[in-house]
């Protein structure tokens, strides 16, 4: 799952990484706000713990190898956020010694295994938990979707890459493997050998560790709006993939394309388009129609975006219980 | 003389060992990690007294990011050429290990990539002008199959890359104390308790790692005869499990010892 340089366009893991400071800045406060300090010798050695789970790599078809990451299982003991930072320097420090995934890939390395896995298998394990379902099946189930959320996530993002970085004459400038190698490929070795080692793994250190040592189990504590944070900048980073659709969403034409379908522009529409000029026409500036461009003005929306919705909501449901509490 | 009854295991010279294949990998792979960690890493007397030693550790990353972020910009392959000639150049002015660089960097990472990627060569994945015909064009392959001058650039390109990666990489930790890097860390305004994790981790890999190799070896010399599938498997689940317990515990002591040396939040 690491992914090594070469592979990746500046245009993917710039951002990755740029994204990934907000995530690491929002884990180092959150830590700071829950962690007793006593659990600090506990969040570095989890990493060294994570660092030779990695270590094992298991030779599978094709020249490949995985590995358990041990990312769900470390989530699942010291919390989704506390995950972060813990997978997030095992990766640093792989790629920097054993150069083990890029120094440039390493931001969505971290994306992919120290954001994605952790929460989706968190998130997972809380609510198999809560339908009362056996830590040890819990966290199997959790291990085995979470490894293959994030092993889907690596095959998209190196299968992007033939599709939109390549010269003129149609030469790929980083990975040459479509869509339709890589899912398969990436899949298959996570579906049915990294998936299954992954579940093995955490399902039977937390069934040995409800033995031996129970207080280590504890279910981790994320906030309700967490989850959905995380789910928010999963599909933030994926709003570019509408740019591969070709033609315009159903209503949503421009009075050319009106004038093209039909022939003339109604005149509502034309006082309408008149009546009032978006900041962003069409998600940009309008400076560069590359898709690197189209996909960071994509991007910087979506966020955007998030931010004034969230805000609104936030004051509202603020004024909503103000007054509430008057009445 | 008495005449004493020998278990079978020991009448029989294929069964008195137990097999270690299975779990070979295991130590293997923690006793090339603790080795790493004991002689290359932590041990500040092996570093090199090349030139890169005496520079500034912000002129050291400042170079060490630039080859990189080169190595990914650069499309073309000539200059990318140049880039791992001149860290070659680095690394004999650094008079570091010829050996071990080239093995370490060549021979791992870069050598997974360019297996993965050579079905690139072919036309079937990316067209180009013929620079080898495998198979002349006829009913099976109607464009023939050959190996194509985009395809070797682009195979070329994500080898060098990955290398140029991690000569540049290896040179910076072969160069570079880890306190050097922590001081760097700290005039970046990097909070210190990131650091301090950071610095703690780096430490106890090694430790973890002597211990699974421990664990591994005891369990070997109590084992007798071939040993099940199932009873590796297990084995393999109780040794993540015990080193994680062993790390709950060390973290303990380790935090008292913090304490009592007068470390304050």
């Amino acid at each position: 799952m690491h992914i090594p340089d070469g592979y990746l366009s500046p245009e993917t893991t710039v951002p990755a990484f740029i994204v990934m400071s907000g995530v690491w800045f929002v884990a180092y406060q959150q830590l700071k706000k829950n962690l007793a300090f006593i659990q600090i010798p506990s969040i570095a050695l989890c990493a060294s713990f994570s660092f030779i789970l990695m270590m094992f790599n298991i030779p599978v078809l094709g020249g490949s190898s995985v590995h358990a990451v041990g990312a769900v299982l470390v989530a699942i003991l010291l919390g989704p956020w506390a995950a972060v930072l813990v997978l997030s320097i095992v990766v640093c420090i792989q790629a920097l010694i054993f150069g083990d995934g890029g120094i440039m890939a390493m931001g969505i390395n971290c994306l992919n295994m120290a954001v994605i896995m952790p929460f989706c298998g968190a998130f997972i394990y809380q609510r198999l938990i809560k339908m009362e379902l056996k830590n040890i099946y819990a966290g199997a189930v959790a291990a085995y979707i979470g490894v293959n959320i994030a092993a889907l996530a690596t095959a998209i993002e190196m299968g992007i890459q033939p599709i939109f970085f390549k010269t003129i004459t149609g030469e790929p400038l980083y990975g040459f493997y479509d869509l339709s190698i890589t899912i398969p490929a990436v899949m298959f070795s996570h579906l049915l050998v990294a998936g299954p080692i992954e579940a093995i793994v955490t399902g039977l250190t937390l069934k040995y560790l409800a033995k031996f040592a129970p207080d280590l189990l504890r279910v981790s504590s994320t906030s309700r709006y967490q989850n959905i944070v995380v789910v928010l900048i999963v599909l933030a980073l994926l709003s570019p993939l509408g740019l591969l659709t070709e033609g315009t969403a159903f209503g949503e034409w421009s009075s050319e394309e009106i004038q093209a379908m039909i022939g003339f522009v109604p005149h509502g529409i034309i006082q309408g388009e008149t009546f009032w000029h978006a900041i962003l026409p069409d998600y940009s500036l309008g400076v560069s129609h590359s898709f690197a461009s189209q996909s960071m003005w994509y991007i910087i929306s979506a966020f955007c975006g998030i931010f004034i919705v969230a805000s609104i909501t936030l004051v509202s449901g603020k004024i909503i219980t103000k007054f509430r509490h008057h009445d | 003389m008495t005449k004493c009854n020998l278990p079978y295991w020991l009448k029989h010279e294929n069964v008195t060992v137990s097999k270690p294949s299975d779990v070979s990998f295991l130590q293997k792979t923690l006793k090339h990690l603790s080795l790493v960690f004991a002689h290359e890493l932590l041990n500040n007397k092996n570093l090199n007294h090349g030139i890169a030693r005496q520079l500034p550790i912000s002129a050291k990353v400042l170079s060490f990011l630039l080859f990189i972020v080169a190595a990914n910009v650069i499309s073309n392959i000539k200059f990318l050429f140049i880039l791992p000639c001149i860290l070659l150049v680095l690394a004999l002015i650094n008079r570091l290990h010829m050996n071990k660089f080239i093995l370490r960097t060549w021979c791992t990472i870069p050598l997974i990539v360019f297996i993965f990627s050579l079905p690139a060569l072919l036309n079937i994945f990316i067209n180009g002008v013929p620079i080898l015909w495998l198979v002349k064009p006829n009913h099976l392959f109607l464009y023939g199959l050959y190996i194509s001058d985009n395809g070797i650039h682009v195979l070329g390109r994500m080898v060098l890359r990955c290398g140029i990666s991690l000569m540049a990489s290896y040179i910076f930790i072969a160069t570079t104390s880890w306190k050097s890097i922590k001081e760097f860390l700290l005039k970046l305004h990097m909070p210190k308790l990131l650091i301090l994790i950071f610095d703690m981790t780096y430490r106890y890999i090694f430790l973890l790692a002597v211990t699974g190799v421990q664990a591994s070896e005891a369990r070997l010399l109590r084992s007798v005869g071939r040993l099940s599938t199932k009873n590796n498997r297990r084995f393999l689940a109780h040794l993540f499990a015990t080193l994680f317990i062993k790390t709950n515990y060390i973290s303990q002591n380790v935090y008292s010892a913090m304490r009592l040396r007068g470390y304050k939040q």
